[in-house]
């Protein structure tokens, strides 16, 4: 019987990743995530883990990318200034095609910013914020069982497509704690990686294989001779992935006259803030992107087409409103509540679902 | 009786191809021939990983016959560690990097392998220059060396030259550091003997080994191949001694 | 710092040395101290370190002869004073170098 626990987020994503076969972090300490670094620390030597506390962010991400080329499921967790460190580790990852988990519990920025969430590395998680261009996946959890799934889906992605992939969290979800059944999620079977670097005689093989993070550029061997064939595999891979790894929830949109998107923490408000709506007959419903990218730009973009507004809430200035805006061609009206809307000035303040509901009544 | 050739020296086994383009007089390839040399004499190329730093390193395991990867500029020694513990200290994992990439914007890398005594060997190659980029300064720039962002020589408003292998010394996770010139026939047997025992450390788990190899970089110190190997030994060994720093002797 | 000589165990290269007499002896050869080596003209890059640390002084740059990329080539100018101590080997960046050792075999049916 699976057991129930009571756990904030961040045992939730450690959990997560120890069901999905993960014996291996590398980690560095950073507030609001550090219960993630202190699980594993705690948890791994007990089932023949290695947990490693790297010096620096940037060292984690070197690691990881170690880690990831010898075969074995590894993974980070980050936020705020430890993940600005990260971006050329993140970039160095996608170049090399190695399958790792990245775990971004938000803080407030920029800069060293506050200790405490915020929405605001929606940008540089999506757009790939380290140099040259390059995507990986990245899931949103809204509540601590979804911290738990998530992360067991972001390693079956992270080996399904040979790319690193980001779960992204905030320091709301990170230390809230939900009731947890812990399980282990089954998934399509995966081909056995036949390109890892752990010694000829380990893998019983008379020819080496080499890993690099300049392929087809400053090294052009096989597999990938030229820069234009590298790029071109970059281009399926992200062109596939876009295709496939779409994920969102919607929530009471059947007839509603006015969505709203959000995803994490912010969500749950929204969530609460639809009820209320509803209640007072106003047609609004949620729309909750999970994965962030590739983002469900073809659903915004036909309710856009059939006339649904929408408005966009986020703990930020606006990052993820540009997307929506993206996928709505302009053809409907696109609404904004950003963390200028916060209850408190502070670094400990929140979009609350009251002030949602002004905003629902004022744009309906 | 009749007479017959026998071949007594040839490339290693190890190595494929021939080299990648180093320029001429680099010892970058002296340095493959003498990890290729040992790691098959001690019948380890099965069980090795490398991981080369950014530089005139980078193509290091492109072209020998072992597994291995490069990595981000200065990250080799933690890409190291993530791949011995990923692995659960089976392979034996080594680094290629040059000076800058090792002491510069690896410093804090080496520092903190070397404090967490991970068991793998760091060799570094020192030109005393930024080699692929075109020769700029590096840690282990020689006072008054001229390099293109030193072009009037190095002086002290630009630091001094920086000793990894003394300086690792103290450190109690550090079993064996020790320093060699393989532009001399002595020097490349004191190449090997070191390798061979940095390896065999590795192997005892005796903590982490350092190897520093000295190299010509003739391009960039705007002289020929053998004015090069003229300049290491009158300059460069006074700086930079031959020898073994600290050996714990296979114990822990 | 430690006397490098404490370290230096199981010289590998003693193989064309000791070992490389005892394998002879097992095949009934006898070594000569007479030795060959062979310069890879498309490799040579001219870099000099054959000649400078050629014991012998068997090698040399004679400044009229080119590899397929420029380089100036390096020659086995005075193939009667080679030894095969391979050192050349050793040295040579670019693999170019292969040496030869020559044996007395036992004629067959002699």
């Amino acid at each position: 019987m699976p057991e129930r626990i009571l756990v904030q987020g961040n045992e939730a994503i450690g959990w997560g990743a120890i069901n999905a076969g993960c014996r291996h972090f590398f980690g560095y300490p950073i507030t609001p995530q550090n219960e993630i670094t202190e699980f594993f620390a705690r948890e791994l030597p007990e089932i023949g883990g290695v947990f490693v506390q790297s010096e620096s962010e940037a060292a984690s991400a070197a690691m990881l990318y170690g880690a990831a080329a010898a075969g074995v499921r590894a993974i980070t967790s980050t936020s705020g200034a430890g993940w600005g460190l990260m971006q050329e580790g993140m970039s160095q990852l996608a170049n090399a095609e190695l399958p790792c988990v990245i775990v971004n519990m938000q803080r407030g920025g920029p800069g060293q910013g506050t200790t405490r969430h915020a929405q605001m590395d929606y940008l540089s998680t999506t757009r790939g914020g380290g140099q040259g261009g390059y995507k990986t996946i990245v899931l949103a959890p809204s509540s601590v069982e979804e911290c738990h799934n998530l992360v067991q889906l972001a390693f079956h992605l992270a080996d399904k497509y040979r790319n690193p992939v980001v779960v992204l969290g905030d320091g709301i979800l990170g230390q809230m704690a939900e009731p947890l059944e812990r399980s282990t999620i089954e998934f399509d079977p995966l081909p056995e990686k036949d390109w890892t670097i752990r010694g000829m005689g380990e893998r019983d093989a008379e020819t080496h294989n080499f890993i690099s993070c300049g392929q087809g550029g400053v090294i052009p061997v096989p597999p990938y001779t030229s820069y234009g064939a590298f790029l071109q595999r970059l281009e399926e891979k992200y062109r596939t992935m876009s295709a496939d790894e779409v994920r969102y929830e919607t929530y009471r949109i059947e007839d509603a006259r006015l969505l709203l998107v959000a995803y994490g923490s912010t969500a749950r408000v929204c969530q609460e803030a639809v009820d209320m709506a509803r209640a007072e007959g106003i047609s609004a419903g949620l729309f909750r992107p999970i994965s962030l990218w590739p983002f469900p730009t073809d659903v915004i973009r036909e309710k856009a087409a059939s006339g649904t507004e929408f408005l966009v809430v986020e703990d930020s200035l606006g990052q993820m409103v540009d997307d929506v805006r993206y996928a709505v061609e302009g053809k409907s009206q696109v609404h904004f509540l950003g963390i200028l809307a916060r209850h408190l000035p502070t670094d400990g303040g929140m979009i609350l679902p009251n002030r949602v509901l002004e905003e629902i009544k004022k744009v309906t | 009786m009749t007479e017959k050739k026998e071949l007594v020296y040839t490339k290693p086994k190890l190595k494929l191809g021939y080299g990648w383009g180093h320029c001429p007089g680099c010892h970058h390839p002296i340095v493959e021939k003498l990890v290729c040399e040992v790691l098959e004499e001690m019948d380890l190329a099965g069980r090795a990983v490398g991981v080369a730093g950014v530089g005139c390193s980078f193509g290091f395991f492109a072209s020998i016959n072992i597994d291995g990867a490069n990595c981000a500029h200065g990250a080799a020694p933690a890409v190291a560690t993530g791949i011995k513990h990923a692995l659960y200290g089976k392979p034996l994992v080594f680094t290629i990097q040059g000076d800058g990439d090792c002491a510069a914007i690896g410093g804090g890398y080496v520092l903190n392998a070397a404090a967490r005594g991970e068991k793998i060997t760091i060799i570094m190659v020192n030109n005393a220059n930024y080699g692929t980029t075109g020769g700029q300064l590096a840690p282990t720039t020689i006072m008054g060396q001229v390099t293109s962002t030193t072009p009037h020589g190095r002086n002290a408003s630009q630091g001094y030259p920086i000793h990894l292998p003394e300086l690792l010394v103290g450190m109690q996770g550090v079993a064996f550091t020790a320093r060699a010139a393989p532009f001399t026939p002595a020097g490349y047997r004191r190449a090997k003997s070191y390798l061979r025992t940095a390896f065999q450390r590795q192997l005892d788990e005796a903590g982490l080994t350092f190897v520093e190899l000295l190299s010509a970089c003739p391009p960039n110190w705007h002289m020929t191949p053998l004015e090069a190997i003229q300049w290491m030994e009158d300059r460069m060994l006074p700086e930079y001694p031959e020898g073994i720093f600290k050996d714990s002797g296979g114990e822990q | 710092m430690l006397d490098s000589a404490q370290h230096t165990t199981n010289n590998d290269l003693n193989r064309y040395t000791v070992g490389f007499l005892r394998e002879t002896a097992e095949r009934g050869e006898r070594p000569l101290s007479r030795g060959e080596i062979t310069i890879n003209e498309k490799l040579c890059k001219g870099c000099g370190y054959c000649v400078r640390f050629c014991p012998q002084s068997c090698i040399a740059i004679p400044g009229d002869r080119f590899s397929p990329q420029g380089y100036l080539l390096a020659v086995f100018a005075e193939p009667d004073k080679c030894n095969a101590c391979g050192i050349c080997g050793w040295m040579c960046p670019e693999f170019a170098i292969d040496v030869y050792r020559y044996v007395e075999a036992e004629t067959p049916g002699a």
